[in-house]
């Protein structure tokens, strides 16, 4: 049965339910608060970018655990408008702008917004296909329509969609869903409410 | 400076520039290894350690894999920055 989460700065919400809230003045630790919210255990997520870690609390709460799907037929498909615009932004900053050495390897990696792909696929063990596109405009649909065709051509028995947009501590947005075969006769119906009801978003996509 | 303080010195730079967030200096100690156990440090670390060496130590590395045996350890590599801090001293 699909299920979803979507992230906005102040809370994360698990279909209906928010699981996480902050007030406005307590955003600056958003991300390592939910961390610790959660009881995580996973020190790679200190070293990622803001906006891998917007995909990895965002995909927390939907995967299902180890072993009840099958990886090699788990797809990912993740689209976005800021990519890591953010994280590239801060990289040459950091980089030019000091006279100081002060290049970080580790945050270089992170100026790639495909490294989302990788790093959910080695927390989740995904294996199947998985694509990042970057949109120029909010497109909930072209991630229906690509999954339905895995679907289809059954390279695919789940799969996680989502669109995520990071530019910066008080701009974030995401949306996460977990699907599987028996959700594509209402898919349509799933997309509409996930654009109705997480956030509007095709009217209030961060600029 | 003392070998142990060096280590010390090498621990928090190391924590601080890999946001190891999780890991209290305390439970590190000096023989664990970098790598893999221990400190669970990945290639890409490695070279976060080679940043800290050029820009806090001013050691220019040329070849990094002449760096694998000093980096077994905090202590293998505080001996390492001694060395070569002493050589250019």
């Amino acid at each position: 049965m699909a299920t979803y989460c979507s992230i906005q700065p102040n809370s994360i919400k698990h279909n209906d339910e928010c699981i996480f809230a902050v007030r406005p003045e307590e955003r600056e630790n958003f991300f390592l608060d939910a961390y610790r919210h959660f009881g995580l255990a996973y020190p790679k997520f200190h070293k990622m970018d803001r906006f891998c870690q917007l995909g990895f609390l965002t995909a927390l709460p939907i995967v299902p655990a180890a072993g009840k799907y099958d990886p090699a037929k788990t797809g990912l498909l993740i689209a976005s408008k800021s990519g890591s615009y953010f994280t590239d932004n801060h990289y040459f900053s950091r980089v030019f702008a000091e006279e100081k050495i002060n290049y970080s390897p580790a945050q270089f990696t992170y100026t790639l917004p495909s490294a989302v792909l990788g790093e959910l696929s080695i927390q989740h063990n995904f294996q199947g296909e998985n694509y990042l596109f970057l949109q120029s405009e909010y497109n909930f649909d072209l991630l229906r329509d690509y999954a339905k065709s895995l679907f289809h051509d059954q390279k695919l028995d789940t799969c996680l969609i989502g669109w995520m947009d990071y530019y910066g501590p008080d701009q974030f947005l995401s949306t996460f869903l977990w699907i599987d075969r028996s959700d594509l006769i209402n898919l349509d119906t799933i997309i509409l409410n996930i654009n109705k009801t997480c956030f509007d978003y095709g009217k209030a996509t961060v600029s | 400076m003392e070998k142990q303080q060096l280590v010390n010195e090498l621990k928090n730079k190391i924590i601080e520039q890999l946001n190891l967030v999780d890991i209290d200096p305390a439970t590190v100690n000096a023989n664990d290894p970098l790598f893999g156990e221990g400190l669970g440090l990945d290639s890409i670390d490695g070279l976060e350690i080679v940043v800290i060496l050029e820009r806090d130590y001013n050691i220019t590395i040329t070849e990094i894999e002449s760096l694998t045996p000093h980096f077994e350890s905090l202590t293998t590599l505080a001996e390492f920055v001694a060395a070569q801090t002493a050589v250019t001293a």
